[in-house]
This record gives C-alpha cells, sequence and structure tokens, in this order.
C-alpha cells in the first residue's frame, strides 16, 4: 500500500514537472530575432529582463525583429505589433507593449497597451526619441535595453533614475529656462527703477473731452494651426497607442 | 555779485532752512526762526560785488564771490544760484541768479532730509543686484546733495485725432486644430485735454530721463518762489530756455492725448495707432525750482547718476553693470529651478 502511495506521488510529481515545462516550452519567446541582429549572448540577456520584467511587474513586453517588412504579412508595422501582441501576450490582463523592428525598410513601431499605454501618453516623445536615437546609432542591443528599462513603472525605479530621467527632460528643462529669462530681465529693466508718470498724471480733471468716435467693422480673419500632439509621432484612439518612424 | 545770506537773530551765524521743523535753524544756536522773522542781510549793502570785467578767458564759464562768513574767494559754475563755501561750509544764495527772467515763479520745499536721502541710495543701491560690489560698497553715500532743480512747469492744451486698428480675438478647438478667429475694425477718435504743470527740466547737466523717472511731484504743496528756501541748498538757474523745453514737452503731451484716446471708446484687446494729428496750443510755462538729492559716481571713467524726488523720495539712477554677476546669478538661478522643477516631476511621476 505504502508502494502504491509513493508510486502515485512520483507519478504526481512527474506529471506537474512536465506539465510546467511544457507549458514554458509552449510560451513564445519575449524576444524573438528574425533579422538576426543581436549576437546570441545579448539575445539571452534582452530575453531574461523582458521575461523578469514581465513577471516582476505584470507586463506582457515584445520585441520583434524582421528582415523585411513584408515578412510581418500584415498591412503595416502597426497593425503587425497590435496583432502580435494580441495572439502572444501570456498574462492575464492587456498591460504590455510590442516593439516591432523591420530592417528593409528601416523602420520600428511601438506599440503599448492598457497601463502601460496611459502611463507613457504624457511622456511618449521623450520615450520615442530615446529608443529613435539608439536605433538610428545602430546600437540596437542598446535600443532594445532602453525600451525594456522605461517599461519599468516609475515608482519601481529607483529615485535617483526617475530624478536623472526627469532632469533630461523637456519641460525640467525648458520652465526652469524660461523662467530664469524672465527673471533676469526684470531684474536688469527694473534696474534704474519705474516712470510711474501716466497719461492721466498732468491732465486736469475731468478736462478729456472726446468729441468724436468710430469703430467701422472691416473683417474677420481666421487662422487654424495644427495641435501638436506629440509631433509626429502618433498616438491615436483605440485600445492601444503608440508611435513609431524611421531610423 | 550780489549774495544773499540769511543771519541768526540771536547768535549772528548763518541760518538755512530746516525740514523737519519747517523753519529756519542756526546750526550754532539751535534757534528757529519762521520765515517772516529771518534778518536778510544782503551783500549788496556791504559792497561785496565781483568785478566781472576780471574773468579771464579760461574761467569764463565761472563765477566767484566773496564768503560772508569766512570771506574766502569761492569759485562757482555760472548757472549756479545757491551753494555752500567749500572751506567753511556757509550758505550763499546768489541773488543775481535768482533775479529778472531767472525770477522763479514756483517752488516746492525740500521734504525730504540728507538723512533721509542717505538711507533711501542705501536701500536703492543694495537692491541692485547686477551692479558691481565695488561700487555698491563705495563709500559716496555722503557725497549726496540736496539741489534745487530748475524746471519749467507747462500748462497746455492738447487737441487732436487718431486712428488706427482695433483687434478682438477668440480662440477655441475644433478637431485636431486650434481656431483663432480675430475681428478687426477701423477705429478713429478725436479728443482733447488741458494738462497743468508738466516738468521739463532745464538744466544741460541733468539728464532728462533720470529727472522723468523721479516724477510726478505733489503740487498740492507747491508755493510762490521764496529765496529764504534756498538757503543750506544747492540750486542751479536755468541754461535751456523755455523754447528749448517746450520742444521735450509737446512730444510729451501728445503722447499723453494719444494714449488718452486710444483708451476711450469701445475697447479692444489690441490696437495699432497707424495715424494721428495732435496740436498743442494754449502754452504757458512756468518757471520753477524743484527739489532733488544728486549722487555722481565716478565708476570706471563712467559717470552713473543717482537721483531722488526729494519732495516724494521716488527714486531713479544708474548702475552700471557686472557682467559676470549677471551670468552668476542667471546660472545659480536656472540651477536651482532646474533642480526644483526636476524634483518636482520625479515626485510626480510616482
Amino acid at each position: 500500500m505504502q508502494q502504491y502511495s509513493l508510486k502515485i506521488l512520483f507519478l504526481l510529481v512527474f506529471v506537474t514537472f512536465c506539465s510546467c515545462v511544457l507549458a514554458t516550452s509552449g510560451q513564445a519567446s519575449r524576444f524573438v530575432d528574425n533579422a538576426e541582429i543581436l549576437s546570441s549572448s545579448e539575445r539571452r540577456n534582452i530575453n531574461s529582463k523582458l521575461d523578469r520584467i514581465a513577471r516582476d511587474y505584470e507586463i506582457d513586453l515584445f520585441i520583434v525583429t524582421l528582415k523585411n517588412e513584408r515578412d510581418a504579412q500584415s498591412p503595416n508595422l502597426r497593425r503587425f505589433a497590435q496583432d502580435y501582441f494580441r495572439n502572444n501576450r501570456q498574462l492575464s490582463g492587456s498591460n504590455g507593449a510590442v516593439l516591432a523592428l523591420s530592417m528593409n525598410p528601416r523602420k520600428y513601431e511601438i506599440e503599448t497597451f492598457g497601463r502601460t499605454r496611459t502611463r507613457h501618453d504624457s511622456a511618449r516623445n521623450r520615450f520615442v526619441q530615446g529608443v529613435e536615437s539608439r536605433l538610428r546609432l545602430d546600437n540596437y542591443n542598446a535600443a532594445f535595453n532602453y525600451f525594456a528599462d522605461q517599461m519599468i513603472p516609475p515608482e519601481a525605479q529607483p529615485f535617483i533614475y526617475r530624478l536623472l530621467s526627469a532632469a533630461f527632460s523637456g519641460p525640467s528643462l525648458l520652465i526652469p529656462f524660461f523662467l530664469t529669462l524672465i527673471i533676469t530681465v526684470f531684474l536688469a529693466w527694473n534696474h534704474k527703477g519705474s516712470i510711474t508718470v501716466g497719461s492721466n498724471t498732468y491732465a486736469n480733471p475731468g478736462a478729456f473731452k472726446l468729441t468724436f468716435h468710430e469703430d467701422k467693422f472691416v473683417e474677420t480673419t481666421v487662422r487654424k494651426s495644427r495641435i501638436n500632439r506629440g509631433g509626429s509621432r502618433r498616438s491615436g484612439g483605440g485600445r492601444s497607442g503608440g508611435g513609431g518612424g524611421s531610423f | 555779485m550780489a549774495i544773499e545770506v540769511y543771519y541768526c537773530k540771536s547768535c549772528a551765524a548763518p541760518i538755512s532752512y530746516n525740514i523737519e521743523s519747517k523753519k529756519f535753524k542756526c546750526e550754532y544756536c539751535f534757534s528757529e526762526f519762521e520765515k517772516n522773522e529771518i534778518e536778510k542781510s544782503s551783500a549788496d549793502e556791504k559792497g561785496f560785488e565781483v568785478d566781472e570785467s576780471n574773468e579771464t578767458p579760461a574761467n569764463a564759464q565761472l563765477d566767484e564771490y566773496n564768503c560772508q562768513a569766512c570771506g574766502a574767494q569761492v569759485l562757482c559754475e555760472g548757472n549756479t544760484a545757491a551753494t555752500f563755501c567749500i572751506y567753511c561750509r556757509n550758505p550763499s544764495i546768489i541773488k543775481s541768479s535768482f533775479s529778472g527772467k531767472f525770477h522763479p515763479r514756483f517752488m516746492i520745499p525740500f521734504k525730504i532730509t540728507q538723512k533721509q536721502a542717505e538711507e533711501i541710495y542705501h536701500k536703492w543701491i543694495k537692491k541692485r543686484f547686477f551692479a558691481p560690489s565695488k561700487f555698491k560698497n563705495s563709500n559716496e553715500i555722503h557725497n549726496i546733495k540736496g539741489l534745487y532743480a530748475p524746471y519749467w512747469l507747462f500748462d497746455c492744451r492738447a487737441s487732436g485725432y487718431i486712428s488706427g486698428e482695433g483687434r478682438n480675438s477668440r480662440s477655441y478647438t475644433r478637431g485636431d486644430y486650434r481656431i483663432t478667429e480675430t475681428d478687426h475694425y477701423f477705429i478713429q477718435r478725436t479728443g482733447n485735454c488741458s494738462y497743468s504743470k508738466i516738468p521739463i527740466d532745464g538744466s544741460v547737466n541733468l539728464d532728462d530721463e533720470l529727472m522723468h523717472g523721479i516724477e510726478p511731484y505733489n503740487y498740492d504743496e507747491i508755493k510762490d518762489f521764496a529765496m529764504e528756501y534756498m538757503s543750506g541748498y544747492l540750486a542751479e538757474k536755468y541754461d535751456v530756455d523755455e523754447t528749448e523745453a517746450m520742444k521735450c514737452m509737446t512730444p510729451r503731451a501728445q503722447d499723453y492725448l494719444a494714449t488718452t484716446l486710444q483708451a476711450s471708446g469701445k475697447r479692444y484687446q489690441s490696437v495699432s495707432i497707424h495715424n494721428k494729428n495732435i496740436n498743442i496750443n494754449s502754452i504757458k510755462a512756468a518757471y520753477s525750482m524743484l527739489p532733488v538729492y544728486v549722487l555722481t559716481n565716478i565708476y570706471n571713467d563712467k559717470k552713473h547718476t543717482f537721483i531722488i524726488n526729494g519732495q516724494t523720495g521716488k527714486t531713479y539712477g544708474e548702475t552700471p553693470f557686472d557682467k559676470v554677476k549677471l551670468l552668476l546669478f542667471s546660472l545659480s538661478l536656472f540651477l536651482v529651478l532646474w533642480i526644483l522643477t526636476s524634483l518636482g516631476v520625479a515626485i510626480a511621476a510616482v
């Protein structure tokens, strides 16, 4: 009886182990390098990084490279990234991001979903620019790592990292620049003192008489200017958002 | 040259007008006198007359007089009207500088004392961020001098018209576009206004911009000219006559009316004037003496003048710029703001 029990227990452990192995091997790799642009060690590193971020922060992250845009078998790279996420996501909930890269033509697309999209909407330009600038230098490994790092929720990042990241963002540089300019110009302009004499200072009280006035309507002009919602990098409606371009 | 000195009835020392007590005070025996009480002593009576024929071409721009207290011969500039003896600080008034066409119609007495003027300067210079430290710390503060400056006070009437364009805009968002609609109007205004006592300084030595900066004076306290008030202060007679001064007054009065016309009638968000024609007439000029405190500092061979309105205490002046200070201040301010903004953004990102 004891032998049977042991065999059954052993069998259960074996079945559990096998199902785990099968389940793991059935999951798509988070980094798919069809264009073969990274070395095997770099691939391993980026893959484990994406896995770790996915596990720790529950974000489905994918990076897919293509030799040719035609390989995507989709109308465009954006659609490919959206479909890829839908077909390959491994976690519950639709929270994640895909970086799709085509080497011919040299194009890339970043699609974000769920919470990740909400979080990145406000800082999209900077984020997309960060990836693009590295891609332009053919520093693919750095671009993918940057993409992965940016997916870590800010609250999980060390404060110093957040601070440095904020320090070199547009608002953190532009706001102090313009404030400094305004304060310095004001102090320099106010250096001599102020002229306080106005047009009524020396006028005799009640002496002004407006003898004639005319206000003739001439025309109405209309000026239209496009609202810049993240420059050339679009973020449309729907369930996903993203940006991309050439590099 | 005839000079006027006022003496103490008690001790016969020279006396001067004291702002705080609003009386004439003797600095030696501290006696105080009302204006009508003070004893006048005319140098004419004592026969102190400078022989002007002795002037040499080299000092043709200078006058000289004999000090009534110490007898020293004192040189002063040709347009000086009241001054001090450089040896004994005895105040003297050069009577001829206030006679004939140089007799002022009005004056405003000093209300700010020398000590208050020094404090005002001290506060003012402390706030000049970009003035060089060496300039700020220089011990020139005691050289600040009370001066009755010659002014022309103009009464006039301005009449004319302005025409131009008035604009009102409204903005709204439609789809991806920001739309701004602007209504344009042709506007025309005609009117007139009378002005009273527009002050134009009558001295070449005093910078027009600086004198404009210490305006306005409170004319409620204006008095008919009385020579007694000059005692204890420097004074100058005018060297810019009313015709020249009128050339400065006319554009000012024209601007005043143009601004008033522009602000009258229907209001617009922005107005640009394309045409204006404003005439100034019924001009009356009154020569007057108005109180100022003047301090001139020389820094790097350049004169920097600071002026206080001797009645209201309003200040205006020029100081040199320290470019290094300006740069350091801007950089420091930028760094502080940068750090604060970065911290704010980093904390807000959580």
